[in-house]
């Protein structure tokens, strides 16, 4: 994640940490727009008649993808804050539980780290939404933590093993 | 590594404005009185009373290919406490509305009352029912569902409605004209397609 210097400053750590969080949103968000998208107009071709689809495909899909943007860029400057947070802390965890560097161990120390982090966002998120936070029902599940969970989770594994790496190559120089 | 997630962040942003041009260039103007003729949209309806001069108003139709007493049962039974809204449920279930659109004409919602409360979403908002006139209108506050008689085996379904009033904050102008339109079109023009296959359906 952060290139091949030698010199990591908590600054450049926590940008990068803002640009994987931005990019992991938008990477999320066109998945879901080209989800949505698909089933809507799989449903639409199905109800219209040949003559009157191509309009509503066109006006649906466009307007599906005009609210995912702006709802993408919107959830891109949270999570900007929460990357640069996140990588801060996968670093001060690092230096603090793997001062070996072992490979291994900080892929471990990342995931840990990582769920530590989304109790933390989830119980956050809880007392600010109460009843309206609920897990219920599949979709909801799905959608609104299942899968932003793995991604973030996975972001960070990524994230700690690289900057495992940085941290090892700048210790033995 | 971080090269890569750069570029990719600046490529889905152009993605972003090109969908910006073309949505406010061609779709926002096409999508808000969506199938409905000039007639149409400048026809007085039932509910216009209730709408306040100063609101953004859209007004939409479809052809259904179903005398009116076919297409009314499925008004009648609007709501997520009734029938469902006839639209995208699983759309309406990401953000836990819990929506069931009921496949069959069920007779406990046939004679919908002024004063009646339709659910959007469980936990979610409601309107009261203002006015009804069976196989004619159903209005929910200013939100409008209207059916004219085109011959004895067709109807056009017009719907208006109004959303936002014109002075508004900046926030909430970047609410509604950023998320609240286009979702609302969406889930309004699958609601009239929903209707339509239903009352078109043997």
């Amino acid at each position: 994640m952060a290139g091949t210097t030698l010199n990591i400053s908590n600054r450049s750590l926590a940008y990068n940490g803002a640009v994987t969080a931005v990019a992991a949103v938008f990477a999320y968000s066109l998945a879901i727009m080209l989800y949505v998208i698909i089933r809507s107009s799989v449903t639409i071709y199905n109800l219209m008649p040949a003559g009157e689809r191509s309009g509503i495909l066109l006006l649906n899909g466009f307007s599906v993808a005009w609210a995912v943007a702006v709802f993408s860029l919107a959830m891109a400057l949270f999570s900007s804050a929460g990357g640069a947070v996140a990588a801060l802390i996968l670093k001060k965890s690092l230096e603090l539980f793997n001062p070996r560097f072992n490979n291994t161990k900080a892929v471990v120390i990342s995931a840990v780290t990582s769920m530590a982090l989304l109790s933390l966002i989830y119980v956050l998120f809880y007392s600010l939404l109460k009843a309206w936070m609920t897990f219920n029902y599949m979709e909801t599940f799905v959608f609104w933590f299942l899968c932003p969970a793995v991604i973030f989770l996975s972001a960070c594994v990524i994230t700690g093993n690289k900057l495992n790496r940085i941290l090892k190559a700048i210790a033995c120089n | 590594m971080i090269y890569q997630v750069k570029r990719f962040i600046k490529y889905t942003f152009i993605f972003y404005i090109l969908i910006a041009a073309v949505y406010w260039a061609f779709i926002r103007p096409q999508h808000i009185n969506w199938g409905a003729r000039a007639d149409e949209m400048k026809m007085k309806l039932p509910g216009d009373d209730l709408i306040s001069a100063n609101r953004i108003v859209s007004t939409r139709a479809i052809s259904i290919n179903a005398a009116k007493e076919k297409v009314w049962p499925w008004i009648a039974q609007t709501g997520q406490n009734r029938g469902g809204f006839n639209s995208y449920y699983w759309l309406e279930n990401l953000f836990a509305a819990k929506m069931v659109n009921e496949n069959s004409i069920q007779a406990s919602w046939q004679n919908p009352q002024p004063g009646d409360t339709v659910y959007y979403g469980q936990q979610e908002g409601y309107a009261i029912v203002s006015l009804v006139k069976p196989h004619q209108y159903y209005v929910l506050g200013g939100w409008t569902f209207y059916l004219q008689a085109m011959d004895t085996a067709a109807t056009r379904l017009i719907v208006r409605y109004p959303s936002m009033e014109v002075k508004q904050s900046g926030f909430m102008k970047l609410y509604y004209y950023g998320l609240f339109e286009s979702l609302h079109f969406i889930m309004e023009s699958g609601m009239m397609m929903g209707i339509k296959q239903q009352a078109e359906k043997k």
